[in-house]
């Protein structure tokens, strides 16, 4: 997991995967993801990249962290890490221009974050603590599971779409895009 | 942890032959939405082979009903040998899937979904005697939702695959 420094209270989503095994354009599944992040205003961070030259085909490990500041209280993190075995580079002739692209396995895992009181102004001391604990189980506690961390929770499928389009998945298609 | 009760256990579909994969998953999708689940896809995986692609799916939608208990089901899709195939129909060409499908459908309530009955032994003690003997007719409501709501998408999506017998 990436090694997340973060204030305030953690409220961790559903960790949810998508997997696939075939050719495809790895350099410009990256590009539409960044692109993403990036027209939604998220700070956008590789963590980790690890390359491994094994005898079978090589394997590449990278992990993302992504975040948005929604508010002064609320922070929202996805965390994205990348596992591909046995890449082999192929090249292929699309719509008559050659292209460089992978045969590999992938697994992509999302794990949307919440964070409240992500400045830590809450964290002095034991009774601050206790307060925001009590501000976040029983004042707050249904805008919290209703803004909060429902947002992000369907934020990260829409990003799924857009990963599974790329890849040319048949199990696409989105019915919740108007939710959030 | 919560407590999880398995109401409906391996409600089994099994087709084989035309169908739209994208369709199919659509029409899961929009079920959920249009009956107030919350969507949890938690595998989403498709490998294409020499002889089609292999497309596993599992789906994990929820639904609320209090503070304490929620529904659960669970969808696992397997799909074998997932082809492209043309076919005309009324005189127009439309592209379709041709391959295995095997569904999976449970179901389950689960109580105390927030661990908030779990930090004393105490609160255990009186959850299950409440569980067991004062609640036991809102959660039998409970489950009787999920086994109309189960047995209704098990029906629409058998439903939708017939239509591509005919």
């Amino acid at each position: 997991m990436v090694h997340d420094t973060s204030k305030g209270e953690k409220f961790e989503g559903y960790i949810s995967h998508v997997r696939y095994s075939g050719i495809f354009d790895l350099e410009g599944l990256y590009k539409v993801m960044i692109r993403w992040f990036k027209e939604r205003n998220y700070f956008f961070h590789e963590h980790t990249y690890k390359y491994k030259p094994d005898f079978g085909g090589k394997t590449e490990e990278v992990k993302w962290y992504c975040e948005r500041e929604e508010d002064d209280y609320v922070k929202s993190v996805i965390l994205i890490y990348f596992h591909i075995w046995d890449i082999e580079p192929v090249e292929v002739i699309k719509d008559g221009k050659k292209k460089r692209l992978f045969n590999a396995r992938m697994d992509i895992r999302f794990t949307p974050i919440a964070y409240l009181d992500w400045q830590g102004k809450w964290e002095k001391n034991r009774f601050t603590r206790w307060l925001r604990k009590f501000y976040h189980q029983f004042v707050i506690k249904k805008e919290i599971d209703n803004m909060h961390t429902d947002a992000i929770h369907y934020r990260v499928y829409k990003l799924q779409r857009i990963v599974k389009e790329h890849l040319e998945m048949e199990s696409k298609g989105y019915a919740h895009e108007y939710v959030w | 942890m919560a407590e999880k009760k398995l109401v409906i256990d391996q409600k089994r579909l099994n087709y084989t032959g035309l169908f739209s994969v994208t369709d199919l998953y659509q029409l899961i999708d929009n079920w959920l939405r249009e009956y107030a689940y919350d969507k949890f896809e938690k595998k989403n995986e498709e490998i294409v082979g020499p002889t089609g692609k292999d497309i596993i799916l599992e789906l994990r939608p929820w639904l609320k009903i209090t503070d304490y208990a929620k529904n659960e089901i669970r969808i696992k899709i397997f799909m074998k040998d997932v082809k492209e195939v043309e076919v005309e129909k009324d005189g127009s060409k439309i592209k379709l899937n041709q391959g295995e499908v095997q569904m999976i459908f449970d179901g389950y309530t689960v109580t105390d979904y927030e661990n908030r009955w779990e930090n004393k032994p105490v609160f255990v003690f009186l959850r299950a005697i409440f569980d067991k003997y004062i609640f036991e007719f809102y959660s039998n409501k409970f489950e009787d939702v999920l086994i109309e709501d189960v047995n209704h998408l098990y029906m629409t999506v058998k439903s939708f695959l017939n239509l591509y017998r005919y």
